[in-house]
């Protein structure tokens, strides 16, 4: 038998799935279908279909603007009879189905524990009724402010045309309430936290793997229809109707998170200023032991470049800040008077350039040890295709009642086994052993962790707010480490929505046509 | 104490799956211990034969009604159930189960088949809930983990 993993079509992949797009503008757009009216919707995707990006090179021609599709379950639960019967829906996985706000979502999303974060409060407090609502999501992307009107003039024209309702996602104070990208400092890839986004990404554009064995970051556990050494096995899966049309899809965790910039920034500055004499051995003035202070709580430098690469400042070399990804977390070291080949795991030294609780080592802690009941395949990869929302702060630490934020893509072919279980790591840092976290009291991540979580939270009992940075000379006896006894809440949920990308067929299959 | 399972399936009364759910039952503990002691994340688990109704008051009946599984683990249950569902042992035993089950089970061929079979089959609300609120008491909230290092 045949066990390589299958080359997928690029021509019938949605782009974003294999590639993040640069486009300068951005704007995503939500959709409410008619009720009972398969023709209708039909329609609107007929409309949509010519601009819809396939994952197929563009070549040195970028396309003026374009789109990608995405469609929630309880939107393809109104799609055509002919498409999918009811009996088919269950066959797509749980998670899916449920919606992010269901309960079994929300044990790991824990949005339920912040008031101001609650599915109730999602969508410009609009909520729950949203959640059920919200049956597509359109993402338009273009190379100038009026290529980026032209494409979303089309698609609201053809939506009220076709009788879908658009949801306007945020208060109307923030681009008219839509979703439209940011530029932080003019680069496409910073947010606004300052941090550059989207490095070190699972390499989903390598499609043609003759290993019969697959890693946490192969397209095989993105991609729905190619399972062979698939770890989460994304579905449905082939043999149903519902595998059929789901193949060379992929699941979007859209969730849109607000970002309260003043409160970092603030962190930042205060921090400087009360350890600046336990620091003082690092001779760093006030503004670079902020800086210093950042990459502790993210992992990497500002400018992308990884603690572990460079501990003591960034890597200014542009060509290499942002693309050294060559490193673990975990140093195989032989024992001392032992036999040949004996090692020991010491995860303790790389916490002295990235602490345990940095966002990226949380968010991806690679070779790090993990404790037994996360198996033995490694940490789960998501792909992030995000931009930031809303203006930049131009006043320091003083919030300036803005609304911004990220427009969070989490690109998994399962949402409970990647994207789930990477936000319940973040929110309760316990994947690792005693050797690394605190079990009677674990951490949080540093960046992303939901402060609101009660210590007799039930599915994270325990949990703290604290934040620890060895500091010194690993080899030195005496051990000394910055404690933040408690970090601040600096996010805010929007709103969630599970989406799936469906190919290309079957978008052509919804808008009544051949795909081309 | 995470996610708490109460795991209720009806069975079928012909001899072949009556024996086959004894069966189980007396092999369970041993059956799991291995994969449950390496994770540690479950508290316990308990298998159980529900006996079938007696016809009357006071009367007897032979054999069992159903198969109960209750046991109580940490973390989110949907995203770890993999664990479960990754282990040749209990990945067969819910087959099994699923084989005499007297309502038809579809294939547990998928872990996304395999969620599905075990939420369905859970009579335990999901917490945190008001509904779980209500009808599960616990004397501590900590983790297998938490207690072992105390």
């Amino acid at each position: 038998m045949d066990t390589r993993l299958k080359m997928p079509d690029k021509a019938n992949i949605q782009g974003l799935i294999l590639r993040g797009y640069t486009h300068p503008y951005s704007c995503h757009l939500l959709f409410s279908f008619p009720e009972s009216n398969a023709d209708e919707i039909s329609s609107f995707f007929k409309d949509l279909y010519p601009w819809v990006q396939s994952a197929v090179d563009w070549g040195r021609k970028k396309p003026q603007s374009m789109l990608n599709i995405g469609l929630t379950f309880n939107g393809i639960t109104k799609l055509s009879k002919e498409i999918l019967l009811p009996t088919d829906l269950g066959n797509f996985p749980l998670a899916f189905q449920n919606g992010p706000w269901s309960k079994s979502s929300q044990q790991s999303l824990q949005d339920t524990a912040d008031p101001k974060s609650m599915p109730s409060q999602w969508w410009n407090k609009k909520g729950c009724k949203v959640n059920e609502e919200l049956h597509c999501i359109v993402h338009t992307y273009a190379l100038t402010e009026s290529a980026m009107d032209s494409i979303v003039d089309l698609v609201t024209a053809s939506a009220t045309t076709n009788g879908l309702t658009e949801i306007i996602p945020l208060a109307l104070t923030t681009g008219n309430g839509r979703l439209y990208q940011t530029m932080v400092d003019r680069n496409s890839a910073k947010i606004h936290f300052g941090y550059t986004d989207g490095l070190s990404e699972p390499d989903l554009k390598n499609t043609g793997s003759s290993s019969p064995f697959s890693t946490p970051a192969d397209n095989s556990n993105f991609l729905i229809g190619y399972y062979n050494g698939s770890t989460s096995y994304p579905g449905p899966f082939d043999g149903t109707k519902a595998g059929s049309f789901a193949k060379d899809g992929c699941y979007n965790a859209f969730r849109v998170i607000y970002q309260d910039v003043a409160c970092f920034n603030k962190l930042l500055k205060d921090l400087a200023s009360k350890h600046g004499q336990d620091l003082a051995f690092l001779k760093l003035n006030a503004l670079e032991l902020e800086e210093w202070f950042a990459a502790k709580l993210c992992g990497r430098w500002r400018n992308g470049s990884p603690l572990i690469l460079s501990p003591d400042k960034p890597d200014e070399n542009e060509d290499t800040a942002a693309t050294g990804e060559d490193f673990g977390y975990a140093v195989l070291n032989t024992l001392p008077g032992q036999p040949t080949g004996s090692v020991a795991t010491d995860n303790q030294l790389s916490s002295y350039s990235c602490p345990f609780s940095a966002h990226t080592r949380v968010a991806n802690p690679r070779n790090q040890n993990l404790v037994n009941a996360e198996g033995a395949t490694g940490p789960p990869r998501i792909v992030r295709r995000g931009m930031p929302y809303g203006a930049s702060l131009t006043s320091g630490n003083e919030d300036d009642g803005v609304d911004r934020g990220l427009i969070g893509m989490f690109l998994c072919g399962d949402f409970s086994t990647q994207f789930e279980k990477l936000y319940g790591w973040m929110n309760c840092n316990n994947f690792s052993d005693k050797q690394i976290f605190s079990i009677k009291h674990p951490p949080q991540d540093a960046l992303l962790g939901n402060r609101a979580l009660l210590k007799n939270n039930p599915i994270f009992p325990g949990v703290v707010t604290s934040f620890i940075i060895p500091v010194g000379d690993p080899n030195l006896k005496e051990k000394k480490q910055i404690v933040i006894p408690e970090l601040p809440q600096f996010l805010t949920t929007r709103g969630t929505a599970y989406c799936l990308l469906p190919s290309l067929a079957s978008l052509a299959k919804i808008a009544g046509m051949k795909a081309a | 104490m995470a996610s708490p399972l109460t795991f209720y399936v009806q069975i079928h009364q012909d001899q072949t799956s009556q024996d086959t759910a004894r069966k189980m039952v007396a092999n369970f503990a041993t059956m799991v211990k291995e994969l449950l002691d390496k994770t540690e994340i479950v508290h316990y688990a308990s298998l159980a034969l529900i006996p079938n109704p007696a016809t009357s008051p006071g009367g007897t009946a032979s054999g069992a009604m159903g198969l109960l599984l209750l046991t109580n683990f940490d973390l989110a249950m949907i995203p770890y159930l993999k664990v479960f569902y990754d282990d040749p042992g209990i990945n067969k035993f819910l087959n099994d189960v699923a084989l005499i089950a007297y309502n038809p089970v579809p294939a547990l061929n998928t872990l996304s088949a395999f969620q599905k079979f075990i939420v369905g089959q859970n009579l335990t609300p999901t917490p945190p809930s008001s509904d779980f609120s209500s009808q599960f008491y616990q004397a501590y909230p900590d983790t297998v983990n938490q207690i072992k290092n105390a």
